[in-house]
């Protein structure tokens, strides 16, 4: 078997925010490094993020706030310290990213003005326009430019090699000239992102096939909360090729509202059993409750045939919406227009939308509303990892950013990845360099072997297609693991998955070994599958709603499932089982106001 | 059939270049990624071509549409019964229309020895009206479209894409650094502002005039006019 053989300290898997982070850091704490990654430096998923980063800077708000805000809107699912870790890393984001040469939006006097998001009670979230992920990514993009770190781009990492329960290699595959390269390592640090291909409608960039999650779950990794997948409340929905593209919480943040078909403003007049409003909403508006929340309502709002549902930014737009829906007198006293932006402030402040609806749904937001419905956003789940050093039980594999787990809890408030994939991504780079000094090399090439025989198994004529596999899956996942879970369904899908491993035993690739994108997506329609399943075993194993996890057949929270799901590779399959979450310790408990206490622990 | 339209595609084979055509049925708002990835998950798997975000975000997709740079995933198909794609130009083809842009890192490694270096310390005061320049170049997603349209990339001008990175920490209100010394060694002169980099650039981005033109001014106030470049 003819391959390629790179040494070094050790690599991280992924150039998106966490793993830019992470190799700076690793490098910089004496690290030999390198970054491998499937797509080139700057193009991975972080780049599309647009509303902006969590950081608790102004004057009213701190993270004791952060900090709250963040365990409420995960439903108490959260690891408290990855969040205390989160909540007081934000600022330090922020000044080091405009120490680069980023720059924030700013107030009139000239200091960063953070926006609302959901969830969030005060104004926090960042932002470089609706573009804050670019500016980011490529900040850290030239910050990894500057040192020396190899680069390995389009290269898709196939396995983790492990020795008596320690990282020792990676296998890859070199896209462009269909390369076999074998990595010897002393660690290796995920920063794959997310799974959001699982899914037929998702806001997510191709490249996210769940792949981190695979590959440490086959390293002997555990996994955890993997049933915890968010849908984003707002998503286009025309044409259907852009259907699940992502229309960004900014737009809500800046004061966006939304409405049915028949122009009322429905999470205004949405009204409990004892007649007090049954959202509240932070900064006084109803559409700014968590991310779970919100989506929820919206799809009601079209199950129940009040569809579609439009989300207006712009004071002119919603005079027309006015006049096009004839909106009686008493629904319009349910917006104050003057909340709303004016065109100007919506081209400054929503450029990309803007772009992005004229281009894709010839629609001008500033004359007419957005039609929107939840899609698949982020997996809050992952890899477990300690909060500490982001390792996971496997010596030498680390995790972080979104391919990590604990953070979000059950439900992500936006804005806190951004802030999230950067500080684990100095925790991981620091621990894993850390690691590297007293770690060894040892030998992996039997391993790399059989690896690399499997990936050349799978060329060859006249086989089936990934992509048909990929479709049925993608469809089913849809359909039955999505906003709304039961049993039924959640078995249904779990048979499928295992017809479709059956069929993907037949998977064959052909054409020539360069550029062949269709090798790449075999590899990962694997992983694919094994990671479809930890998400359905997981959801049926938590038999109650919480966040984004909604069971109609246990539609309630129980105080009892404040706990964590965990799988792992066992000798027949998945094995799963539950753990208990440490309690938060009594002075970051006391930040969370009691009437929430009791809401979210039953005390 | 009325609704389809012939999607002829320039396609690497062992004996060189060849077109081959597909023909496809033209879905409402389909865009000219739609047309690949519908070629290549139903007809033929062995078409390769490149994209992430599929938003206009990730600038990964750049193809040459009926002979303009264009970003697949933003563009829909256009009116015509034929589409020609070909690779992005002044790029290394992988295979088909999957192309690579080896010196890129290299060309920015020689722009980043001259880095942001700001005049004050943190927290940093930026008054919004200060940023309207840098804002416009900071949108830049890398997309190459602007150098796979530039005439002039050759005999060591390192192309608009470059320029408007340099042109960005140079607008930015708080440098001190002037990096048009470093443009002209690397060859914007050789740039004889036709427009078509600002033209075919995905996102609007104003190079010529935000980019190019105050570059090549800075380096002629500090430098005088641009005869006695021959003297270096
Ligand atoms: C449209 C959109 C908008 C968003 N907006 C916001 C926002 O405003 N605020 C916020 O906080 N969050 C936002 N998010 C979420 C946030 O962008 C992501 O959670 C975050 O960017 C994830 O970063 P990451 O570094 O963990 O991974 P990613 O940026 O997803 O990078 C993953 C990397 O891993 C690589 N990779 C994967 N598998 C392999 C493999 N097998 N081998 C080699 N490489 C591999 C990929 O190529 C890629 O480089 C948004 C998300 C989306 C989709
Ligand atoms: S300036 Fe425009 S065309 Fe050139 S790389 Fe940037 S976005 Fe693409
Ligand atoms: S796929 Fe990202 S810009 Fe087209």
């Amino acid at each position: 078997m003819k391959y390629r053989t790179v040494e070094l300290d050790g690599i991280v898997i992924g150039c998106g925010g966490a793993g830019a982070k992470a190799a700076i850091v690793a490098h910089d704490n004496g690290a030999k490094i390198g970054i491998v990654s499937k797509c080139r430096m700057g193009k991975a998923h972080t780049v599309m993020a647009e509303g902006g980063m969590a950081a608790a800077i102004g004057p009213q708000d701190g993270p004791e706030k952060h900090f709250a805000d963040t365990i409420i809107g995960g439903v108490a699912l959260n690891d408290w310290r990855k969040v205390w870790k989160l909540v007081t890393g934000g600022k330090e984001c922020i000044e080091y990213l405009e120490s680069q040469g980023s720059i924030f939006d700013r107030s009139d006097e000239g200091n960063v003005q953070p926006r609302a998001f959901g969830g969030h009670s005060e104004k926090r979230v960042c932002h470089v326009s609706d573009r804050t992920g670019h500016a980011i990514i490529h900040t850290l993009k030239n910050d990894v430019l500057k040192r020396d770190i190899a680069l390995f781009e389009k290269t898709i990492i196939t396995s983790l090699i492990t020795r008596n329960g320690k990282v020792v290699g990676a296998t890859a595959l070199h896209i462009p000239t269909g390369e076999l390269v074998l990595f010897k390592v002393k660690f290796a640090i995920l920063a794959t992102g997310g799974n959001g291909a699982i899914y037929k409608y998702s806001t997510n960039s191709k490249d996210l096939t769940g792949d981190g999650v695979y590959l440490a779950y086959e390293a002997g990794a555990e996994l955890m909360d993997m049933e915890m997948i968010q849908f984003h409340p707002t998503c286009m929905v025309e044409p259907e090729e852009k259907k699940g593209i992502l229309v960004t919480e900014a737009c809500r943040g800046e004061g966006g509202i939304l409405i049915n078909s028949k122009g009322e403003r429905f999470m205004k007049t949405a009204k409990k059993p004892d007649g007090s409003p049954m959202y509240v909403g932070k900064l006084g508006q109803p559409e700014l409750e968590p991310r779970d929340i919100v989506a929820r309502a919206i799809e009601k709002e079209w199950e129940e045939g009040r569809g579609p549902v439009r989300l207006v930014v712009c004071k002119n737009a919603w005079r027309n919406e006015v006049k096009r829906l004839s909106i009686p007198a008493e629904l319009h006293a349910l917006v104050d227009e003057s909340k709303l932006l004016d065109d100007d402030g919506v081209r400054k402040k929503l450029a990309s939308m803007v772009e992005q609806f004229e281009k894709f749904a010839h629609t001008d937001i500033t004359n007419e509303g957005m039609i929107v419905r939840p899609g698949h956003h982020y997996m809050m789940g992952g890899v477990k990892t300690e909060a500490e050093t982001c390792s996971t039980r496997v010596h030498g594999l680390y995790a972080a950013g979104e391919v990590g787990s604990g953070v979000h809890g059950a439900n992500r408030l936006g804005g806190n990845s951004l802030t999230d994939i950067q500080v684990e991504g100095k925790v991981a780079g620091k621990a894993a360099a850390q690691y590297a000094k007293t770690a060894s090399h040892d030998n992996c090439e039997a391993e790399a072997t059989i690896e690399f025989g499997r990936i050349e198994s799978m060329l060859g004529e006249n086989g089936i297609k990934s992509s048909s596999i990929r479709e049925e899956l993608r469809e089913y996942m849809w359909s039955n693991v999505g906003m709304k879970r039961n049993e039924e369904g959640l078995k249904k899908t779990l048979e499928k998955i295992a017809e479709l491993k059956k069929k993907s035993a037949g998977v064959k690739v052909s054409g020539a070994r360069q550029g062949n994108v269709a090798w790449q997506e075999a590899i990962e329609t694997v992983g694919m599958l094994a990671v479809a399943e930890i998400v359905v075993r997981s959801a049926i194993e938590r038999k109650e709603s919480r966040g984004a996890h909604f069971r109609t057949d246990f539609p309630k929270r129980k105080k009892e499932w404040i706990l964590n799901i965990i799988c792992e590779k066992g000798h027949g399959g998945i094995s799963i089982s539950k753990r208990p979450i440490e309690p938060i310790p009594d002075n970051l408990r006391k930040l969370i106001p009691e009437e929430k206490m009791r809401e979210l622990y039953g005390e | 059939m009325e609704n389809n339209i012939t999607v002829k595609i320039l396609r690497t084979t062992d004996e060189g270049s060849r077109f081959q055509s597909y023909e496809i049925e033209r879905v409402e708002g389909m865009t000219v990624l739609g047309a690949l990835i519908h070629i290549h998950d139903n007809i033929d798997e062995t078409l390769s071509f490149d994209y992430n975000c599929r938003a206009g975000r990730c600038g990964t997709c750049g193809v040459v549409m009926n002979g303009k740079p264009t970003l697949a995933c933003e563009t829909q198909l256009p009116k015509t019964n034929e589409m020609v794609i070909e690779p992005k130009r002044s790029h290394a083809i992988i295979k088909d229309v999957m192309t690579d842009d080896p010196d890129i890192w290299k060309i920015r490694k020689d722009v980043l020895k001259f880095p942001f270096t700001p005049k004050t310390s943190q927290p940093f005061v930026i008054p919004p009206h200060q940023t309207e320049r840098f804002n416009v170049l900071d949108s830049c997603i890398e997309c190459g479209l602007c150098q796979s349209s530039c005439p002039n990339i050759k005999n060591g001008w390192i192309g608009p894409m470059h320029a408007v990175y340099a042109a960005k920490l140079d607008a930015h209100p708080l440098d001190t650094l002037d990096r048009s010394e470093l443009l002209m060694r690397k060859g914007i002169r050789l740039c004889d502002t036709n427009f078509s980099c600002q033209k075919s650039c995905p996102k609007g981005i104003t190079i010529t005039q935000d980019a190019i033109i105050p570059e090549k001014e800075a380096w002629i106030d500090k430098n005088g006019i641009f005869f006695r470049l021959g003297k270096q």
